[in-house]
């Protein structure tokens, strides 16, 4: 299964706690409340957004894009499935919830041979927020 | 009589064994005889340079083994056998790839991938660091790629085994207050797969690249704080940043000693076999 595609979604830095509560789901591994955690990025305004650049499979990316784009629950419905398959004793977030994720959320996808991380922030508007160095 | 002479190491089931796999039960032999993690793609055989790894798994649950270009989210220690290495956040992961030299390594990117172990090394105190990184090309405005141990977040102390920006390995240490012990030496050669070794015995830190001891230091500063995690991660550059790899890692091993120069250097010589490294003691 080639990790060969990446996805890269953007919210502003106050919703990294809903961020949290979808990216749990949107994860096949058990970190996935910790994707927006550690890459920032500002947009033309100076605002601060929470970013989760993650490698993945074609069908991951498309998928994403569509969840996160397409007016269908499709968010949603995920993120109950999988609450409710691996999280069954945390609060599952709410359909508002996931409404207003999608409309706050930028997301870029594409082969990785095609699209950077610096890229994928620009096609977003945002620049990345340099972490900090050794030394 | 046939077989006398023949002690039992190095003999698995009867078979006598050579070339990596014999470096590599020596190396495993040192790595427990010391509380030592040594962490690298273990294959199922040496042989197939396809065959299936045994330790290396693309999900934290150890249910699907990593192949060539997929990701990491957990690696088994071969030594101690408890300081599993892990990483449970997809974005965070490393990829297992192929070097240039064709060699198994973790491939981090440049932002956030590592890999976390709880090796509990305490760096007011003995330790030993070995690792196997092929060093990085030099690139215009990137500064360095490193192998890190312990926390990224100022101002928690840091040792890491890393390429400063002329390329140079060197071994730093950052103590409580955030200030640099750094010990560099001259190796310009990008692209070359490096054994490197940090040894801290009492006040004493040592240096040793390709099994040759490279620098000696006594600095005042020490890490003032116990760490109980350590990380395998790629620095990001300074100046830059893009979606460039990492330095290839090919093995790393921590011990909370440091390790008698015999099993040191049987680590490093298979540490060498592993990754394509020159050596020589």
């Amino acid at each position: 299964m080639p990790y060969d595609h990446r996805c890269t979604i953007a919210v502003p830095l106050a919703l990294l706690p809903l961020a949290a509560s979808i990216g749990r789901a949107m994860d096949p591994d058990i970190g996935g409340a910790a994707s927006f955690d550690t890459l920032r990025a500002t947009d033309s305004a100076g605002a601060v957004w929470a970013v989760c650049d993650t490698p993945c499979v074609a069908e991951f990316a498309a998928q994403a894009v569509a969840m996160l784009n397409s007016p269908p629950p499709l968010l949603l419905y995920a993120v109950r499935q999988d609450y409710a398959a691996r999280w069954p004793d945390l609060p599952v977030p709410s359909e508002s919830d996931c409404d207003e994720f999608r409309a706050a959320a930028r997301v870029q996808a594409g082969p990785q041979a095609e699209l950077t991380l610096s890229q994928a922030l620009g096609a977003m508007g945002l620049t990345l927020v340099q972490p900090e160095a050794a030394e | 009589m046939f077989g006398l002479g023949l002690g039992r190491m190095g003999r698995v089931g009867g078979r006598r064994l050579t070339g990596i796999a014999a470096l590599e039960a020596a190396a495993i032999a040192a790595a427990q005889r010391n509380g030592a993690m040594l962490l690298y793609p273990r294959p199922s055989n040496w042989i197939d340079p396809n065959a299936p790894l045994l330790n290396t798994f693309q999900h934290t649950d150890g249910a699907v083994p990593s192949s060539v270009d997929t990701l990491i989210g957990l690696m088994r220690d071969q030594g101690a056998g408890i300081y599993h290495a892990s990483q449970g956040t997809t974005a965070s992961k490393p990829f297992l790839r192929r070097a240039a030299n064709g060699r198994l390594c973790t491939a981090p990117d440049v932002t956030d991938d590592q890999l976390v172990f709880p090796v509990p090394i305490n760096f007011n105190n003995d330790y030993t660091l070995i690792a196997a990184v092929q060093q990085p090309a030099l690139v215009a405005g990137q500064v360095f790629a490193a192998l890190s141990f312990g926390s990224r977040a100022s101002p928690n102390p840091i040792v890491e085994l890393s390429f400063n920006s002329d390329g140079s390995p060197r071994f730093l240490t950052r103590d409580s207050a955030n200030s640099l012990v750094q010990t560099q030496v001259a190796k310009p050669a990008p692209g070359a797969a490096r054994v490197m070794s940090a040894t801290k015995s009492g006040e004493v830190r040592r240096l040793y690249v390709g099994g040759a001891i490279e620098a000696t230091s006594v600095p005042g500063q020490s890490a003032a704080t116990t760490l109980d995690m350590g990380a395998i991660n790629a620095r990001p550059a300074q100046d830059a940043y893009g979606n460039r790899l990492g330095a290839p890692i090919f093995l790393v091993c921590a011990a909370p000693v440091s390790l008698p120069d015999a099993d040191r250097i049987a680590i490093e010589r298979f540490a060498a076999a592993l990754s394509g490294a020159a050596y020589a003691v």
